[in-house]
């Protein structure tokens, strides 16, 4: 068995998301049969490197220049700031 | 007793780690903000070449391997602070590893330097127990250090000694502003077997002050026979405490993913082509070993003045370290506020000029001292005789107007300190308290 | 241009998620449409996801405001699949576009409102992005030309990301012509998205002499595509190309090696997406974070989004993340290693752009998830190894259009940009009259 549903609590957990009962046995046995599937990738052959982009992409730097394209009142308003800063939730 | 530390630096770059921001925020707040460093949909990082440099530069001041080719990574977890619910850090492959740092003749072993994204800064509001977070993203995506240690420590102030240690060096290798709020520290404290770590303490007071106080409550613990358990703690500031962090829903899982956005950098070159600057310890040592200094001596000369350790240099090759020291950590360090002030280099090639005459005879040390003292106040050497007061006969004229004062100091020399007292006043001083005293004494001596 | 009747036409087949009211094409030299996922100040950036309603991006991005400095006017974004989490274009939350050849159908995707606006409207560009084969799915469903670039070689700034390794913008339209006119003005370094300035100098000259075609990908190819596939291979000889049967075993490997990086990197993306500071605001202050969190991601995100999340998530934890992240990471470089073996001898790898005629939906309906990951396969290699590709109708099949893929090796777009030209020039691309 590639994943049990305990599992897919817990992962959906990490990813915040709620599963209903219905959901948690639905998405349980799609992960399943689709890592199923996947676990021919045991049988790849074994690569020395791997990379994280298809090209590569090698020592792209920006400059240390400062400055500020959009105002940030902009950017206030459309993340509806109260005192100018974001609300969120509790967080103790 | 083991102590290890994770240090959070922040780099003084003019933009932030992964956006153009300016990072002196005085417009927040929410002041120095794009969609970058608020994760909106769409936005892009990209990476300050300065905040990669300054990370290679502090790995490499620490001895560390620097590490080919390294990458940044995405540490998945949720949190009001973070706007993309990741942090943009290095995983796999730090900027450097196993380097050292020498605190008192204590090799801390440098098990790793990164570079990596501040989150942003959440201000609590409302009732205890129910407060809401109003979040100011200004902070998102400074660029920080973090430099961890080996558990090589083995008290508070010793950690203290390591992050003052630290930051000095910093300053003069980075240019950090040394400011408390620019380092933020998670502790690893065991007094017995088990580690407790304190999280987020900021500055270098406070993480000593949690530290002793874990001392003493894991010291207590184990003499009433309690088990310490491991556990993440947090240090209130204002109680001088620490407590425990609220037991977490359940345990954060990573998923640390490497980040595709920026691609790889390979530092070998990069890194040969950096120069590490003399830092002022490693002077101090030098200083030490070279010219024979106490190393206390030489740490303090040091941090008075980058620019009067190099005067001591230059005056330690013509006239000998003995009396080079004498004068830079006489004369010139007690002026040196008002001589730094007017720094160029016709002064410092004319204090130069000024100390060599003196040391070798040609003019009195007194006549030396006096002209420093005239260039400290940005006189001119024509004007120095306006300086000329006659102290003598300012002493002579106090005794005369206080015969008590010289009857008392038959039976008791401290009586002499009335005197030197009202020179120092009426000269303003201008003339040292050595220097006084020794002609009060004369003065009085003379009338017994 | 009496374009009202055309974008009535493309209304009725739910091409767009977002589009102009009023069409004043005076001043503009054409016009252009965007996928819902390309960020612009005018129009809401919603992915296709519920949870960015409402969300009006402060920025362009860079490919839209090129094409805007060349002339062009930005009429709407196309519909799509929730962030592009999908081959049918079926996940959408605002509509699914149906296919211009036969409303019953899928559009393909998840570009299909693209696909579908490049069918319907003449003369239109529509810029779409493949991550899986987004674009050559669409295309191939529609009967329109998809071409997608070399990973990097266009801008991602802008773009809602969905996997970032594998994300790429492309064109689709009518003809191979807007593709030799367009690619230069979306492609170039943009030091907004450091992958884009790892490219070589464009270069739109080049030929494809000879072919290859792997017998990994005409293996499960339903008979109608198998039928118009070898018909297009025979034409192919005729106009002079060499093809060439050859096998590329590491191919098989190539689709669970993207989902789980695609996946991967997609479940990182969407963490962002909280109910806090754009799109769906969550108001319930009193909660705790975790429960904040929660309640928007539980009830806006479709249901292939919280499976894409969930495995992804999965993916990358611990214990779990040597088996398949690393591993797939190092399955890319070898699949990588035998397309370049390939393209030492030959132009480009061609094979069926989709193993079967556009679904209908109520075949679609009852496909279980890993098949449809699997219907993927032909489209996956180049877009995992980020492999310029295109898709060019090639045959018809009871009035449905068939799709033929051409893979050329990173960097090699103009050979591909003249073996469309020449296909065109040899066959002929019907349109379907539109109704109304």
């Amino acid at each position: 068995m590639a994943i049990d549903p305990k599992t897919v609590e817990r992962v959906a957990k990490v990813a915040r998301i709620n599963l209903t009962e219905e959901e948690l046995k639905r998405y349980s046995e799609d992960l399943e049969e689709i890592l199923e599937a996947f676990s021919i990738l045991d049988e790849a052959p074994e690569c020395d490197s791997f990379d994280f982009n298809p090209v590569n992409v090698e020592n792209i730097l920006r400059d240390d220049e400062p400055c500020l394209e959009i105002d940030p009142a902009v950017l206030r308003d459309l993340m509806h700031t109260v005192d100018d800063r974001v609300r969120g939730p509790r967080v103790i | 007793m083991k102590i290890g530390l994770e240090v959070h630096v922040q780099l003084p770059t003019k933009s932030k780690l992964f956006c153009s921001c300016p990072t002196g925020s005085e417009n927040g707040p929410n002041g120095s903000i794009c969609p970058v460093c608020l994760g909106f949909p769409g936005s892009k990082p990209s990476l300050n070449r300065k905040a990669l440099e300054m990370g290679i530069l502090i790995a490499k001041f620490m001895g560390c391997t620097i590490t080919d080719r390294i990458w940044f990574s995405r540490k998945t977890y949720f949190y009001p602070d973070l706007p993309k619910n990741f942090q943009t850090t290095q995983y796999e492959s730090p900027v450097g590893t196993d380097g050292v740092f020498v605190v008192g003749g204590k090799e801390i072993h440098i098990n790793r330097v990164h570079i990596e994204e501040d989150p942003g800064r959440i201000k609590r509001v409302g009732k205890a127990g129910s407060e809401l977070a109003l979040v100011d993203y200004d902070r998102s995506g400074i660029p920080l250090v973090e430099i961890v240690t080996a558990p090589d420590m083995s008290s508070p102030a010793e950690a203290r000694e390591f992050l003052t240690s630290l930051m000095t060096e910093l300053r003069q290798l980075i240019g950090v502003s040394g400011q408390e709020q620019t380092m933020r520290v998670d502790a690893n404290i065991s007094v017995g077997v088990e580690r407790v770590e304190i999280k987020n303490i900021t500055g270098v007071k406070n993480v000593e002050r949690g530290l002793k106080f874990e001392v003493i409550r894991q010291t207590k613990m184990l003499a009433a026979k309690k088990k310490i358990v491991r556990e993440t703690r947090h240090f209130d500031e204002e109680r001088g405490v620490t407590t425990p962090g609220r037991e977490k829903e359940f345990e954060e899982d990573y998923g640390y993913i490497g980040e595709p956005d920026l691609g790889t950098y390979t530092i070998t070159e990069m890194a040969a082509a950096l120069k590490v600057p003399e830092t002022p310890l490693t002077r101090a040592k030098r200083f030490e070993k070279e010219y024979g200094m106490q190393f206390s001596t030489a740490k303090q000369l040091v941090a008075t003045s980058w620019d009067l350790a190099d005067i001591f240099e230059e005056l330690a090759a013509k006239i000998g370290a003995e009396k080079a020291a004498s004068w830079c950590l006489g004369a010139l360090s007690s002026r040196w506020k008002g001589l730094q002030e007017k720094m160029s280099d016709k002064l410092h090639e004319t204090l130069l000029q000024i100390v060599t005459e003196a040391a070798e005879g040609r003019i009195t040390d007194s006549d030396a001292k006096l002209r420093i003292e005239a260039l400290s106040k940005g006189k001119e050497m024509a004007s120095v005789d306006d300086l000329d007061i006659d102290v003598d006969g300012l002493i002579a004229q106090i005794a005369d107007e206080h015969p008590e004062v010289v009857e008392d100091y038959r039976n008791n020399p401290k009586a002499a300190n009335f005197i030197i007292g009202r020179v120092m006043k009426e000269t303003k001083g201008k003339f040292s308290s050595q220097e006084i005293a020794e002609k009060a004494k004369k003065e009085l001596e003379n009338r017994l | 241009m009496s374009l009202e009747r055309f974008i009535e036409a493309a209304d009725k087949h739910e091409v767009f998620a977002d589009r102009l009211k009023e069409i004043g094409l005076d001043g503009c030299k054409f016009h252009f449409s965007a996928k819902d996922n390309l960020c612009s100040t005018e129009f809401q950036a919603r992915a296709g996801s519920r949870i960015l309603e409402g969300y009006r991006p402060p920025f362009d991005a860079t490919p839209i405001k090129k094409m805007r400095e060349e002339g062009g006017l930005l009429i709407g974004k196309t519909n799509m699949d929730e962030f592009g989490f999908g081959t049918f274009s079926v996940n959408s939350a605002y509509g699914v576009p149906k296919n211009p050849f036969d409303p019953e159908r899928s559009c393909g995707g998840s570009s299909g409102g693209a696909a579908a606006a490049a069918c319907i409207i003449p003369d239109h560009v529509a810029l779409g992005v493949s991550t899986g084969g987004s674009i050559a799915c669409p295309a191939s469903f529609c009967g329109v030309v998809g071409f997608t670039p070399t990973y990097g070689r266009v801008s991602r700034y802008g773009l809602i990301d969905y996997g970032n390794s594998l994300d790429k913008v492309g064109i689709l339209s009518r003809t191979s012509k807007d593709v030799r006119k367009f690619l230069p003005v979306i492609s170039g370094k943009d030091e907004r998205d450091p992958t884009s300035c790892a490219q070589p100098q464009l270069d739109m000259s080049g030929k494809v002499a000879e072919v290859a075609v792997p017998s990994e990908l005409t293996q499960n190819i339903s008979a109608e595509v198998m039928t118009c596939f070898e018909n297009a291979l025979k034409k192919l000889e005729e106009m002079g190309i060499k093809v060439r049967r050859i096998s590329m075993p590491s191919l098989k490997y190539a689709t669970p090696a993207y989902y789980i990086l695609a996946t991967s990197e997609a479940s990182t993306n969407l963490a962002r997406y909280c109910g806090m500071r754009f799109g769906v605001m969550n108001e319930d202050f009193d909660k705790s974070f975790n429960e904040f969190f929660s309640k928007p991601r539980s009830e806006e995100f479709g249901d292939e989004a919280k499976r894409r999340v969930l495995l992804g998530t999965f993916s990358r934890m611990v214990g779990f993340r040597n088996k398949y992240y690393i591993k797939a990471l190092q399955v890319r470089q070898l699949i990588i290693r035998e397309y370049n073996k390939v393209f030492e001898e030959c132009d480009a790898v061609v094979s069926p752009t989709m193993p079967f005629l556009p679904k209908r939906f109520d075949e679609i309906a009852s496909m279980a998830p890993l098949e449809i990951y699997q219907a993927d396969f032909l489209t996956v290699p180049p877009n995992l190894t980020g492999m310029p590709h295109l898709s060019v109708p090639c045959g018809y099949y009871d009035n449905l259009p068939v799709g033929l893929q051409a893979v050329a090796a990173q960097w090699n777009e103009g050979k591909l940009v003249q073996f469309a030209e020449n296909w065109e020039s040899n066959f002929e691309y019907k349109f379907p009259e539109v109704s109304l």
